[in-house]
């Protein structure tokens, strides 16, 4: 529950629905779809041959030990390595072409980062605005000079930052440059820009990462409130098991590039794969 | 009196034109973190053309025009066959580019034009004299300063209030993010090199309209270095500010201590500056989390 009673799911409603895009994604297939992608550093084969799919409004944790490429795995997916990637990336049953995040933001695909990267000189709002950029269909002449209808539009995208805001917590900080907050706020912005985008697939690395007890039983029930709406398909990298048992349903497991598991959470958690491979005890299958 | 408005004037006219060349840097900067050391390379290209188009009967808008495609296409080009592939690697090498460009332009306007010397005429501008303060000034003068200064402010405007700045400032800061926000990095940051083209053309159609265009036109980009050093070098405000400021004191310094002094101010002024500031007066200060 937010401060003011009123649920997270409640509060996310309006921001969800995209109302630009005539309500949920029309049936084009799988949300994400994910074929025999590797990545290669050089010599050093960070993400081997991973399949994966992820349904319209479906949600899956991706977990493993550290190295275990899963930060690249978002990185692949979200276009950020187009010249170490092989491999099949669909958004929304398109392919992806090799062109960079660009392309993959425009598909409708938003991520947040493990170390959140963020506009330091800009505040909390203006930070949150730049994912409603995708939104805002300017003009080469609304570029330079806003009419009534763009600033009909921005105003309207004001009011979702406000939104955003105060479902994590952040509505006193709107005005602060982003440099002077602590971690776990630029943390929080960072998720707040990629929800900015009503993204109809959403990566989250490492959401609770860095977050005290009390953020991060925000963020936990921020995600099973998406979760529970099945308006955006959700892939999140994290550590923390019990925010996946409180919120994620599916889970896929990663070591060394190489994805060993892939299951319902209480499945996949209670596994011997998980106890001995994916907490990096002696025996295991071999990349 | 008379004395002080001349030094002012004459500092705002030559402070207009490091204020154009300012923001050229800085947008080259913001866009690579390039300090483009060609600048001064397409200044004289700028020049040169205008120079020559005109003395074959050319219109002085048709030597605009000339002057400012072709120092935007050379920045195009050069953006997209040259700085886009130095992405991610280490910072000298773009810088190493730019002087190779410089090279490259010297050399083939000494091929095109030998020691060929031009006057160029901006037959649109005001002639004769203006009288302020009980001085005479050129119209010229104040006519090239108010255009200056005034596009100056007006592109620092544009980055700071427009949202295409927020844009160029944005792919500036962070790609990758500005990426995830829909935003066209490689246009903007092609678009950020064609506005320096068109701005260092510009500057040198200014600046040239008051000397001889020859090949040592060039040096006036090294004098605008110290302007954005004091404005801070990823700052569109601070390339107005810095470039005003250092115009007015070599005016000021040129009028009551004698032009050989201009330089030795211009850089005491600009060490005192940053030893207080030394980001600039409007740079960004760097924040290093521990």
């Amino acid at each position: 529950m937010t401060d003011s009673g009123a649920t997270i799911a409640d509060r996310l409603g309006p921001l969800l629905v995209d109302g630009d895009r005539g309500g949920p994604a029309p049936d084009r297939g799988p949300a994400l779809e994910v074929t025999d992608l590797s990545v290669h550093f050089g010599g050093l084969a960070a993400v081997q041959h991973v399949s994966l799919t992820l349904q319209p409004g479906e949600a899956l944790a991706v977990i493993g030990p550290n190295g275990a490429g899963k930060t690249t795995l978002l990185n692949a997916i979200n276009g950020a390595l187009p010249r170490n990637t092989t491999g099949n990336v669909s958004i929304m049953g398109t392919p992806a072409p090799r062109r960079g995040a660009l392309w993959a933001s425009r598909s409708g695909l938003a991520r947040s980062f493990q170390h959140p990267v963020l506009i330091e000189a800009a505040t909390v709002r203006e930070n949150l605005l730049l994912g409603s950029h995708l939104r805002l269909r300017y003009t080469a002449l609304h570029q330079l000079i806003p009419g009534t209808r763009m600033r009909r539009e921005e105003a309207r995208e004001h009011e979702k930052a406000q939104l955003v805001a105060e479902v994590l917590g952040l509505q006193d900080q709107l005005r602060e440059p982003v440099s002077e907050l602590p971690y776990g706020a630029r943390k929080l912005v960072d998720i707040g820009r990629s929800l900015m985008s009503q993204p109809r697939v959403l990566l989250l690395d490492e959401p609770t990462s860095g977050l005290d007890a009390r953020e991060r039983a925000r963020v936990t029930e921020l995600l099973a409130a998406l979760v529970r709406s099945r308006q955006v398909a959700i892939m999140v990298v994290e550590h923390h098991m019990d925010v996946i048992r409180a919120a994620i349903p599916r889970v896929v497991g990663l070591r060394a590039g190489v994805a060993v598991a892939d299951g319902p959470t209480d499945e996949v958690l209670a596994s011997a794969e998980f106890q001995t491979v994916l907490l990096g005890a002696v025996d295991g299958p071999r990349p | 009196m008379v004395r002080f408005l001349v030094a002012v004037i004459g500092g705002l006219a030559l402070g207009g034109v490091y204020t154009l060349i300012a923001l050229g840097l800085v947008l080259a900067w913001r866009a690579t973190p390039t300090l483009n050391f060609a600048h001064g390379q397409l200044i004289l290209l700028a020049a040169m053309l205008a120079g020559y188009w005109q003395s074959t009967g050319g219109s002085i808008a048709g030597s605009a025009l000339v002057a400012a495609a072709a120092t935007a296409l050379i920045c195009v080009v050069f953006y997209r066959l040259v700085l886009r592939r130095t992405t991610g690697l280490p910072p000298f090498l773009p810088f190493v580019a730019t002087l190779g460009l410089a090279a490259m332009i010297e050399s083939a306007l000494a091929i095109a034009f030998g020691g060929r010397r031009f006057p160029i005429e901006l037959g649109f501008i005001p002639q004769g004299t203006t009288s302020i303060g009980g001085a005479r000034f050129s119209s010229e003068t104040l006519t090239i300063a108010a255009l200056t200064v005034g596009l100056g402010v007006a592109v620092a405007a544009t980055m700071r209030w427009t949202r295409i700045g927020i844009q160029v400032r944005a792919a500036g800061q962070d790609p990758v993010l500005a990426s995830q926000g829909g935003i066209n990095v490689h246009l903007v940051h092609a678009c950020s090199w064609i506005a320096a083209g068109v701005l260092a053309a510009i500057a040198g159609l200014a600046y040239g309209s008051t000397i001889v265009v020859d090949p040592s036109l060039a040096t006036i980009a090294l004098a605008a270095f110290p302007a954005i050093l004091l404005g801070g070098l990823d700052s569109f405000e601070g390339a107005v500010v810095g470039g005003l400021i250092i115009g007015l004191v070599q005016g000021l310094t040129a009028t009551y201590l004698g032009s050989s002094y201009t330089q030795v101010v211009t850089y005491a002024l600009l060490l005192v500056v940053l030893l207080v500031l030394p980001d600039g007066l409007f740079g960004s200060k760097v924040v290093t989390r521990l």
